[in-house]
């Protein structure tokens, strides 16, 4: 599943990376990075299921209530650094040659590989789930890899209740990355303002394909869009321009609207190479710990 | 309802489909899908125009588009209104008459009737409808023939030029019935046939009615029947005097005679008759008479073809008849040389005699030298003995060294004659000698190639005589030292003589032939003779053969004639002229044609009554105006900025 993101030569070179982060994790004192300890800390961290071998202690007993199911209660140490690994999973994002959403995965994993070898946990989610997956230090690659590749595009939503929880529990530890190619704005700002709130950093990695900005369509077309109503159009140069001057305004005004809640944008097309994008934001020291 | 000339391009209509179909194909949407579906309907919003205008656009292309290809396609099969098939096709048989009365000057009009009719034959042609047909019959060498079928607007070309053309009802429709019908008259409608007859001399025919078609055309009391088919007459011009010539008879004078012959000719009516002799004078008679008899005062030595005889009389409207040509006969002497002996003057009473006695003949006189070539019709030697090339020779005391010698001159007295017996292979008869007398006699050696005809008593053969090749005679006396020419028997003597010499010439065929007529002549068994007209064809020609090849009977017989056209014919056998003669057209029936004009008829009554006129007619029309109208309206739309 892991080689559907990534081919042996990238993976070779995000770990790479990812030896650079823990040289520098172990030359900095404990407590000033986020904790990446989950179990005996004061601040839930999240819930998992519970398998045979677990600490019986730790069963949330109200949510086997609610559920019949049985969870463990996981807790964090204070200082520990979270890295929220969010994707917007609207419908826009499955689209393009070089497939938005495909390219959404492979960053937000590039970053959650690189950033386990710095961050004390990984969080990772669509806006939609009910329950946020965590990945810690001594997580298996393999793992996080393949939950980052089962994941699919389902419809546009507003961030779950769980994602807003993630944030807020420890809020100040934790960086949020969102994947999100900004056509459901509402989803992305609104949990830009949660993190905002909460006082988490934010980063928007917002992603387009290149055909969304220079579409190649001529002629009478009958327009098919994967959110919102089909139209027939005669596409001609006129038409073409008046669109592509659209998009860039629309664009610029979502960048606009990420900064005015404080959070980073970076805009990548789906085309892009990956390395460069990792590179750019590991410098950013967006994942060097908590402030 | 409408009908199609061309009815198989009707399948041009599924250009109309078609186009209809390339239009959709080229018009179909094509899928793309896309992102930012809500910027693409802000876009849309703005840029689009409203739907009632894309409409609107469709509408007008579909609209011109359809009207032109369908415009197209129907003029291409040929629409046209159904009235004008609503009748029966017409079949008219144009029978024009081209007999030579036809050819007679309408001085009202400037034309001949035959001019008219071929008019008037154009006009009914360009008067058809374009279903109906038309046949132009005329007459070829006295039948009648039919052309080919003819539309309107064709040419209706003109009429051959004929002698003959005797209109018998029943060779007409014998004709007609061969014709047939047009092979697009079949099958129903049946077609209507009627004849048009354009003639002067209307033939008696049963009374018929009128065709349901072409009532209008003519009263009923108008319509006959040749055939069986119903037949109109139209005749044109008017009426007018013709004096022309029926019937002329040339008789050739006899030798002695000044007069080359003698024309006795019959006139038609009265007018004036003029003769002109080619290459001589022309003169002219005023022979205000229906018959006259004119003397052709025509010299012996003029080497003319023919005599050219006219006859006008006022407003004469056939001028056929008006030319008569007239072969003069060549006579054997037209030319005599008179030769004296060298040193002596002329003898004016010899050059006299010979006038009197050959009248209109060219005398040339000189002395004879020796060895100088002495050439004519008739050499009269004056004791010269010279061997000339001549048709007849007249000797006086010498003779050519071919035919022998005669003696040295001596006296001789008058009444010592002796006659011989007569020669009747000579032609003529020795007139009674005796009273001749003189002094110098030149008797003939024996072992001469003449018969004697005369023997003086004292001085031997003085009168000798032969024929052949050439006639010789033979006369011992000297015309200057005797009384032979101013005694009666002398001149009696030489003008029997040439007589006989003239008259050996026998006249094969009468100068004057009428055209219609026949002719024997006597020519000797089984030879194959040509009858040539000469190519200066006059003012009568026609159509028909221009020579013709007979060959005589056992008995030597043959007959010739009726010629198809008149003018000046020469009588040859291989190559050799034997006689010439001139064919004349006389046609009594024809020049006495009682010619009454009759009322035009209206061609425009060959085409039915149009009917009312229905939207239909105007179809092919509205199709037409409501795609320009079409191209004109998108234009005006497109300028407005309605439609884009």
């Amino acid at each position: 599943m892991a080689q559907s993101l990534f081919t042996e030569q990238e993976l070779a070179r995000l770990r790479r990376l990812r030896l650079a982060g823990e040289r520098v994790r172990s030359l900095a004192l404990r407590g000033e990075r986020r904790s990446r300890q989950l179990g005996s800390g004061l601040e839930f961290g999240a819930y998992r299921p519970y398998s045979q071998g677990d600490d019986l202690r730790r069963v949330d007993w109200n949510v086997y209530g609610r559920l019949d199911q049985l969870f463990l209660k996981l807790f964090e140490a204070p200082g520990q650094l979270r890295l929220l690994l969010a994707l917007d999973a609207a419908p826009t994002m499955d689209f393009g040659v070089r497939n938005k959403w495909l390219a959404a995965k492979r960053v937000l994993a590039a970053l959650g590989l690189v950033a386990q070898a710095t961050a004390d946990r990984v969080l990772l989610a669509r806006y939609e789930d009910a329950a946020v997956q965590s990945f810690d230090a001594s997580g298996s690659e393999q793992a996080f890899l393949e939950a980052v590749a089962a994941m699919t595009v389902s419809r546009e939503e507003l961030p779950s209740a769980a994602v807003r929880s993630a944030l807020a529990a420890r809020g100040r530890d934790t960086v949020l990355l969102a994947a999100t190619d900004m056509q459901s704005k509402a989803g992305t700002l609104a949990l830009l303002s949660e993190a905002r709130r909460f006082g988490a950093r934010a980063v928007v990695i917002s992603l387009h394909a290149d055909e969304e900005l220079q579409p190649q369509l001529e002629g009478l077309t009958r327009l098919s869009p994967l959110a919102g109503n089909p139209l027939k159009l005669r596409i001609d140069a006129r038409v073409l321009e008046a669109y592509r001057k659209e998009v860039e305004d629309y664009r610029r005004a979502c960048q606009a609207a990420i900064r005015a809640t404080g959070a980073g944008c970076i805009e990548v097309s789906s085309t892009v190479d990956l390395e460069p994008v990792v590179v750019e934001l590991l410098r950013s020291g967006l994942l060097e710990g908590a402030r | 309802m409408l009908e199609f000339a061309r009815g198989q391009f009707l399948w041009l209509f599924a250009l109309v489909a078609l186009f209809f179909v390339v239009f959709f194909l080229a018009r179909r949407w094509k899928r793309a899908a896309v992102t930012y579906g809500f910027i693409w309907q802000r876009v849309a919003g703005r840029v689009r125009p409203p739907a009632w205008k894309r409409l609107l656009r469709l509408l007008l292309t579909l609209l011109v588009s359809s009207a032109m290809l369908s415009s197209a396609a129907l003029y291409a099969a040929g629409l046209q209104p159904a009235a004008q098939n609503e009748t029966p096709p017409l079949l008219l048989f144009i029978v024009i008459d081209n007999s030579p009365s036809m050819r007679a000057f309408s001085y009202t009009h400037r034309q001949t009737r035959q001019n008219l009719a071929q008019d008037r034959a154009q006009q009914v042609l360009n008067s058809l409808a374009p279903e109906d047909r038309a046949c132009i019959v005329h007459w070829q060498l006295g039948r009648p023939v039919a052309g080919p079928f003819l539309k309107r607007g064709d040419a209706a070309g003109p009429a051959p030029r004929t002698d003959y053309a005797p209109a018998r009802p029943e060779e007409l429709a014998g004709c007609l019935q061969a014709v047939g019908l047009p092979p697009h008259f079949a099958p129903a409608p049946a077609a209507v046939c009627a004849v048009w007859l354009l003639t002067d001399d209307p033939p008696a025919l049963a009374a018929a009615p009128a065709p349901a078609r072409l009532e209008r055309l003519a009263p009923a009391a108008r319509w006959a029947t040749v055939g069986g088919l119903p037949c109109v007459v139209e005749t044109f011009g008017e009426a007018g005097e013709n004096a022309g010539f029926i019937e002329a008879v040339f008789r050739p004078s006899p030798a002695g005679s000044e007069d080359r012959g003698l024309l006795s000719a019959r006139l038609r009516g009265r007018g004036k008759a003029g003769a002109m002799y080619l290459g001589f004078k022309r003169d002219t008679w005023e022979m205000d008479a229906r018959s006259f008899e004119l003397p052709l005062k025509v010299p012996h030595d003029l080497d003319s073809d023919g005599l050219d005889l006219l006859v006008q009389s006022e407003h004469d409207i056939l001028t056929l008849d008006d030319f008569i040509r007239v072969p003069l006969p060549r006579s054997p002497i037209r030319r005599i040389l008179i030769l004296r002996p060298k040193g002596e003057e002329a003898n004016p009473l010899l050059r006299e005699g010979m006038e009197l006695l050959l009248p209109g003949r060219k005398i040339e006189e000189r002395e004879a030298v020796n060895g100088e070539a002495a050439e004519s019709d008739l050499v009269v030697m004056d004791r010269v003995a010279a061997e000339p090339s001549a048709r007849a020779l007249l000797c006086f005391g010498a003779l050519p060294p071919g035919l022998g010698e005669v003696e040295p001159a001596r006296e001789a007295k008058a009444g010592l004659f002796e006659a011989t017996a007569q020669r009747p292979w000579l032609g003529f008869e020795v007139p009674n000698l005796q009273l001749l007398a003189g002094r110098e006699a030149f008797p003939l050696k024996s072992g001469v190639k003449l018969t004697p005809l005369a023997t003086h008593i004292e001085a031997g053969v003085l009168l000798a005589a032969a024929t052949g090749e050439r006639d010789v005679l033979y006369v011992g006396y000297s015309p200057r030292q005797s009384n032979f020419l101013f005694v009666p028997e002398g001149p009696t003597l030489l003008q029997r003589w040439l007589n006989a010499l003239l008259g050996r010439d026998t006249t094969l065929m009468p100068p004057l032939l009428p055209m219609a007529q026949s002719t024997e002549i006597d020519a000797g068994a089984f030879m194959t003779l040509e009858v040539r007209r000469d190519p200066d064809v006059g003012p009568g020609y026609a159509y028909g053969a221009e020579s013709y090849r007979v060959v005589t009977g056992l008995d030597g017989r043959a007959r010739i004639g009726p010629l198809e056209q008149p003018g000046l014919y020469r009588l040859l056998h291989e190559g050799r002229e034997l006689a010439r003669f001139s064919a004349y057209w006389v046609d009594e029936p024809e020049q006495a044609a009682s010619f009454l004009p009759l009322p035009p008829l209206d061609e425009r009554a060959l085409v039915p009554a149009a009917r009312e006129q229905t939207w239909i007619d105007w179809f092919p029309e509205i199709l037409l105006w409501m795609a320009l109208l079409g191209l004109v309206l998108e234009w005006l739309l497109w300028l407005a900025g309605i439609t884009d």
